[in-house]
């Protein structure tokens, strides 16, 4: 079995739960978490001014902005999807959250795939690829 | 003995307010990561790593502490790792939660911090980690644990790559 973890924009949740159902992964855990990922300061970007000045700093006006906006901004809202599916479902599975939110755009968020040994079903002790 | 429930404080929960303008982890260092994110010169630690080839990577989990979440993110970023996730948990640990006076607290608030990086990094996340997250030089009990598990596979969305 393996386990999907989808870090995604918070605002396809919906796109993504209809396309894994069409899938046929109707089963997943959702929630609200905060992140970043190789860009690392938002703030630069959020501001749409250059970031380095004449003389190669960082211009004042990024500055002042990061000192009001505090630490927060370096993290943005995102919503991370957990889904268990067996070894040859995983690339479909993966096809479908990438066709859901890939825009080319940097923040579409990353997809991690890894390797489960067990799964028990709690309501019927279950274990194994019959519990997925 | 009282069973009691620990509520977030806002102000420790993402210690913002308490980290705010200055200090070595204030907006001013952010920046100096900020630039060493968007100079090409300093950026060779990102570039290196996402050169086309295909590396062995590693899932970090740590449970910290909540007063050290933002510490810790700063510090990895410093390394040459910004890339991160963080969201709140409760726990408890092997002292079965703590005891206050007459009261008892099961679940313990803390951060879930995780970012996948290639197996060479291993080694310097988990000691960037431990550094920041430890609350005194020796350790105490609450500081937390890491976790370090196998990633098969990691794709990026914007491209459909697969490579972090």
């Amino acid at each position: 079995m393996r386990e999907i973890i989808a870090i995604i924009r918070m605002g396809n949740v919906g796109k993504t739960k209809a396309a894994l159902e069409k899938a046929g992964f109707p089963g997943l855990t959702c929630r609200k978490v905060l992140g970043r990922g190789k860009k690392a300061a938002d703030y630069v970007m959020a501001s749409g001014k250059p970031v380095l000045n004449e003389n190669g700093a960082l211009s004042g006006e990024l500055v002042s902005l990061a000192a009001r906006v505090g630490q927060i901004h370096t993290l943005m809202p995102k919503r991370l999807f957990t889904i268990i599916v067996r070894d040859e479902d995983s690339k479909r599975a993966v096809d479908a959250i990438l066709d859901a939110n890939s825009t080319g755009k940097a923040g579409d968020g990353k997809i991690f795939v890894i390797e489960i040994d067990e799964v028990v079903a709690i309501r019927t002790l279950e274990r194994g690829e019959g519990a997925v | 003995m009282k069973i009691g429930k620990l509520e977030r404080d806002s102000a420790a929960h993402g210690g913002f307010k308490a980290q705010g303008v200055d200090g070595p982890r204030g907006p001013a260092s952010l920046l100096a990561n900020a630039k060493a994110f968007t100079d090409p010169k300093e950026n060779h630690l990102i570039l290196r790593k996402t050169a086309g080839r295909r590396w062995a990577m590693v899932m970090v989990r740590a449970v910290v502490r909540p007063e050290k979440a933002m510490d810790v993110l700063a510090d990895l970023a410093a390394a040459g790792f910004p890339s991160a996730t963080k969201f709140d948990v409760f726990g408890r640990g092997k002292q079965k939660g703590v005891v206050v006076g007459d009261v008892y607290y099961d679940e313990i608030p803390k951060e879930m911090i995780f970012c996948v990086v290639h197996d060479e990094d291993k080694e310097a996340v988990v000691q960037t980690i431990l550094s920041a997250a430890r609350s005194t030089p020796n350790g105490a009990y609450g500081d937390g644990k890491i976790f370090v598990h196998k990633v098969a596979e990691a794709y990026t969305i914007s491209s459909r790559k697969a490579e972090l």
